[in-house]
């Protein structure tokens, strides 16, 4: 051990008393500066990506990698060689120590050398922290795993260039060979990109992609610290090292062949496990903290059979770098790492092979459509499929978004909650009729103008209800109906329908009523409502300042969703919704401020100054029904209908702000469907810095100037010093 | 008691046999010089005997113990000079002879001390912290000898050490070698057949790999009279 050190800090103390390696230092700094500047820029965009703050540093880009390529062939090629170049290597080997401590000593000496110019980053990784903004939330796990991967995929470089140093006389074959192998690695994300790629095999690619060990920086620039991972890596650094020990000491030994056979042996092994899991899809869980939520691990348990799931998307969408993707893998490893049954693989749409083909069709999917996907999300799929049936998502539906001025904001993944549902789907995929009636002024369902509903219906049909109109509540028509809803009536219904709603309730039926934000409701359905159910439809509507979106002439209404019932966390845009008020057997499902103001005709009821205009109660303007009486049936009565109308919705029948999401989630309450809660809601973080340009300037003089500039000075130094 | 014993050494590479059931012992404190002309197999033979290849049969001991296979600890006991002295330019003499009796395992006083007798019997202190790479030819071979003395090895093996140097060099070089032998046991492979003469005491002459001559010279001759004489004989 002490001639390794011995040996290692000879080959450090050499370096440092070079003059060249100052030059080099400089060199690397200027281009982390770079790098890191950039990578700030990143941070201030609107669609900064996810992940943690200092993430974009750590080998995201491909342009990361070339120039610190070449500063590790700089470090590792001529180690041996050289020495064999000069017989000095004879010295070494002469010496009381194994070739083994000679190979060890030299390589912790290098590498030693690799981990000090990251080092050096740190003053200016440091003075971003002075500039930072003191609410900035940020957690410094990621910096170190960053840097530890750095560290380790360097290592891993040098290992080969001193195998290859090892293993020729020529310093300049060693430096070529060690470049171009590190440089094949890279090209690797060439090689089997879904676009451009030549490889299409799908076992080939992830074969290469897990050999690929600079791609390792993804997940290490987040924080991330993959056990697999990192067995690659020491696989990488050990092979070629013993390799680089066997060979250094061959001359010293009889039989070099036996050990040669021996490394053979390892590297098989080794390079069979990385094979294993390039096929099985398996990979070693990559995050300590991940926690599966108990209401994930009961829907995956009670899957019968294994379930796999594909992620489609077009990869040729510019943004993909900006989308959560990332996170949705990463979920998707820890999920099946803990669950055998369940299996994931992305689908790139871009080029797709017989097999995506088929799949698509399989699962009914436009393929063509997803291939146009400009965005990466629009069209994008995840489905989740058993031996018999399957369940498609849209992407979209598994993040949170604000869209403002055409920038999307990510806010959050709601993958598991949508995998639950899945699993639900697919333990029980039946339907249920879901009863639209008609003929009392309602929207329809199956109309295409503005104030129809023929988006929503699509909708709920994606959600798996069977959608049916009722010309009249009768008997026999409501038999089937798992609920009756009742969107805007405003003419009245006759005596014998009412009657026949109330059996319905009564006999454990559902009912849902959206009521009209601009007219009068029905007086039958009103009375209906007041008398037997205890809901009272008002002629007043609710204006809420302290929770609008704009305090404009709009009154743009924002309201969370009680979270008692379920906190979908959606933020629902209300224009001014109409008045409810319930007795206490029911929930409520949204509720105004104390500071909201209700209108009825022209004037404003308050109560207080009307600089603190406050209303008599805390009235609500939504209600959610328990079951009534002793029946099963439960009642929901919202209101409002405008956030459902055709004009509001996307062609998909989904909203913006949720809606269709929560009206879905109420259905599926009522009926007791498994609901859906928001488990593990992961939060994605944008870390849009808002650093002031002075800073930003200083960090980057700091970084492209000064510190070069210093190493700069330090070799002119040691080589004015060093003059023969 | 014998300090060096090769026994039916045989090596060859790339099936060009260079030594041939080679055996001979060498006592302690005896000068033996190693002669043959180039590809003789002077170079392999001293190469075995220090630890760095592996003969492909036979057996090596040195102070009783097998040299092979990995007897790494036993280098400890060889000091080694290359035919070429390889040294590094880029180093200071002080900063290499400090690594050099790091990489012998000598504790922190025995390094220094070994440093200050090897620096004052080669007379480097003049150069002491000059770099290497400034040193002229003589200082040079003395600082790679200075290196290989560090310790003082039981056993000294120097390949061509006046190769490069003037007469006065020369002179200055046979008195440190004959120092040098009151410690130690010396092998000298040389070129230098006069000055050869002057120092050693046993020659051992090779010819093809195999032993032609072993023993002091034939009365009446000197050493390039003896070896003119075997080369025109064969």
């Amino acid at each position: 051990m002490r001639s390794v050190i011995t040996i290692a800090f000879n080959e450090i103390k050499t370096s440092l008393r070079s003059s060249s390696f100052y030059f080099m230092a400089a060199l690397f700094l200027f281009y982390q500066g770079i790098v890191f500047s950039l990578a700030l820029v990143q941070r201030g965009h609107e669609l900064s990506p996810p992940g943690p703050l200092l993430a974009p540093y750590f080998g995201g880009p491909f342009w990361f990698w070339p120039l610190l390529i070449l500063i590790v062939v700089e470090l590792s090629h001529g180690t041996i060689v050289k020495e064999k170049a000069n017989d000095h290597l004879d010295i070494l080997l002469g010496s009381p120590t194994s070739p083994a401590t000679t190979g060890i000593g030299k390589y912790l000496g290098i590498l030693a050398i690799w981990i000090l110019l990251w080092l050096f980053t740190l003053p200016m990784v440091s003075l971003f922290f002075i500039y930072l903004p003191a609410d900035t939330n940020y957690q410094l796990y990621p910096l170190v795993s960053g840097y530890l991967g750095t560290i380790l995929v360097g290592a891993a470089g040098l290992a080969l260039g001193l195998f290859f140093s090892t293993s020729t006389s020529d310093l300049k074959l060693s430096g070529m060979l060690t470049f171009t192998t590190l440089f094949l690695l890279v090209l690797i994300k060439i090689i089997i990109h879904p676009t451009l790629g030549i490889i299409k095999s799908p076992l080939i690619t992830s074969l290469l992609q897990n050999i690929n060990f600079f791609e390792y920086m993804k997940t290490f620039s987040k924080g991330i610290i993959s056990f697999y991972q990192l067995f690659v890596l020491l696989g990488i650094i050990i092979i070629p090292l013993l390799g680089s020990c066997l060979l250094l000491g061959k001359k010293q030994l009889k039989h070099p062949g036996r050990k040669l056979i021996d490394l053979l042996l390892i590297f098989i092994i080794f390079f069979n496990f990385v094979f294993y899991f390039s096929k099985s899809d398996t990979k070693i869980n990559p995050s300590r903290n991940f926690k599966i939520s108990r209401e994930f691990a009961t829907a995956a348990k009670n899957l019968e059979t294994p379930v796999r799931i594909y992620l489609f998307y077009s990869s040729s969408a510019a943004n993909l770098e900006f989308l959560p993707l990332p996170q949705i893998r990463e979920q998707l490893d820890n999920l099946a790492t803990k669950n055998s049954k369940i299996q994931w693989e992305e689908i790139v749409a871009s080029t797709p092979s017989w097999r995506v083909k088929k799949l698509a069709e399989k699962f009914n999917l436009n393929l063509k459509k997803i291939q146009k996907d400009s965005l990466g999300i629009e069209a994008g799929k995840m489905v989740i499929a058993n031996s018999h049936t399957h369940k498609t998502i849209n992407f979209s539906d598994l993040f949170m978004m604000d869209i403002n001025n055409n920038k999307i904001h990510f806010k959050a993944l709601r993958l598991e909650s949508q995998l639950i549902s899945a699993f639900n789907y697919l333990a029980d995929p039946k339907t249920y009729n879901l009863c639209f009636s008609s003929g009392h002024g309602e929207l329809s369902i199956n109309k295409g103008g503005e104030s129809h509903l023929e988006r929503f219906s699509y909708f709920l049909g994606k959600k798996g209800w069977n959608l049916q109109t009722l010309s009249l509540i009768t008997k026999d028509k409501i038999n089937n109906c798992k609920i009756i809803a009742i969107v805007g009536a405003n003419d009245e219904f006759a005596p014998s329908e009412i009657q026949n709603l109330l059996d319905f309730v009564q006999q454990g039926g559902n009912l849902l009523v959206f009521v009209d934000e601009n007219k009068k409701t029905s007086l039958s359905l009103r009375d209906f409502l007041h008398h037997q159910l205890g809901v009272k439809i008002t002629g007043e509507r609710v204006f809420d300042q302290s929770n609008s979106l704009k305090q404009s002439k709009g009154y743009i209404w924002t309201a969370k969703v009680d979270n008692k019932l379920i906190n979908k966390d959606l933020r629902l845009i209300l224009r001014a919704p109409k008045l409810i008020i319930s007795n206490n057997k029911y929930l409520t499902l949204l509720s105004s401020s104390p500071n909201s103001h209700t209108r009825s005709g022209q004037g404003f009821h308050t109560s207080g100054s009307t600089r603190n205009p406050k209303v008599d109660e805390n009235y609500d303007i939504a209600v959610y029904g328990m079951p009534f009486s002793d029946g099963k049936g439960k009642v929901s009565v919202l209101g409002f209908i405008e956030n459902i109308k055709n004009h509001n919705l996307d062609k998909k029948g989904e909203s913006m702000d949720g809606t269709s999401e929560l009206v879905a989630t109420i259905l599926d309450k009522m009926i007791d469907k498994k609901l859906v809660k928001p488990v593990n809601l992961k939060t994605i973080k944008h870390y849009q810095l808002a650093l002031k340009s002075s800073s930003i300037s200083a960090i980057q003089i700091f970084s492209l100037i000064l510190m070069p500039l210093l190493f700069i000075t330090i070799g002119i130094w040691i080589g004015w010093k060093n003059r023969r | 008691m014998a300090v060096v014993v090769l026994d039916k050494i045989d090596k060859s590479f790339n099936r060009n046999q260079v030594l041939s059931k080679l055996s001979f012992k060498i006592k302690k404190h005896q000068i033996t010089g190693l002669i043959g002309k180039n590809g003789a197999g002077k170079t392999t033979c001293i190469k075995i005997i220090s630890g760095l290849l592996a003969p492909d049969s036979g057996s090596v001991t040195v102070l009783d113990k097998r040299l092979y296979p990995h007897n790494h600890q036993l280098k400890k006991e060889i000091g080694y000079l290359p035919e070429n002295n390889p040294l590094p330019d880029h180093m200071r003499v002080n900063h290499y002879l400090e690594f050099r009796a790091s990489l012998k395992k000598l504790k922190k006083v025995q390094k220094k001390n070994a440093i200050e007798e090897v620096i004052e019997i080669l007379e480097l202190d003049s150069v002491y912290k000059t770099f290497i790479g400034n040193l002229s030819t003589g200082y040079r071979q003395r600082t790679g000898l200075a290196a290989v003395f560090l310790g003082w090895p039981r056993l000294l093996i120097l390949d061509e050490p006046v190769r490069g140097l003037d007469p006065v060099q020369i002179i200055s070089l046979r008195k440190i070698l004959l120092k040098a032998a009151e410690k130690c046991t010396l092998i000298i492979s040389s070129h230098g057949l006069d000055e050869l003469e002057r120092i050693t005491e046993r020659f051992i002459f090779l010819q093809n790999g195999k032993i032609e001559h072993d023993g002091s010279l034939p009365q009446g001759l000197s050493l390039r009279e003896y070896f003119l004489q075997r080369e025109d004989s064969n």
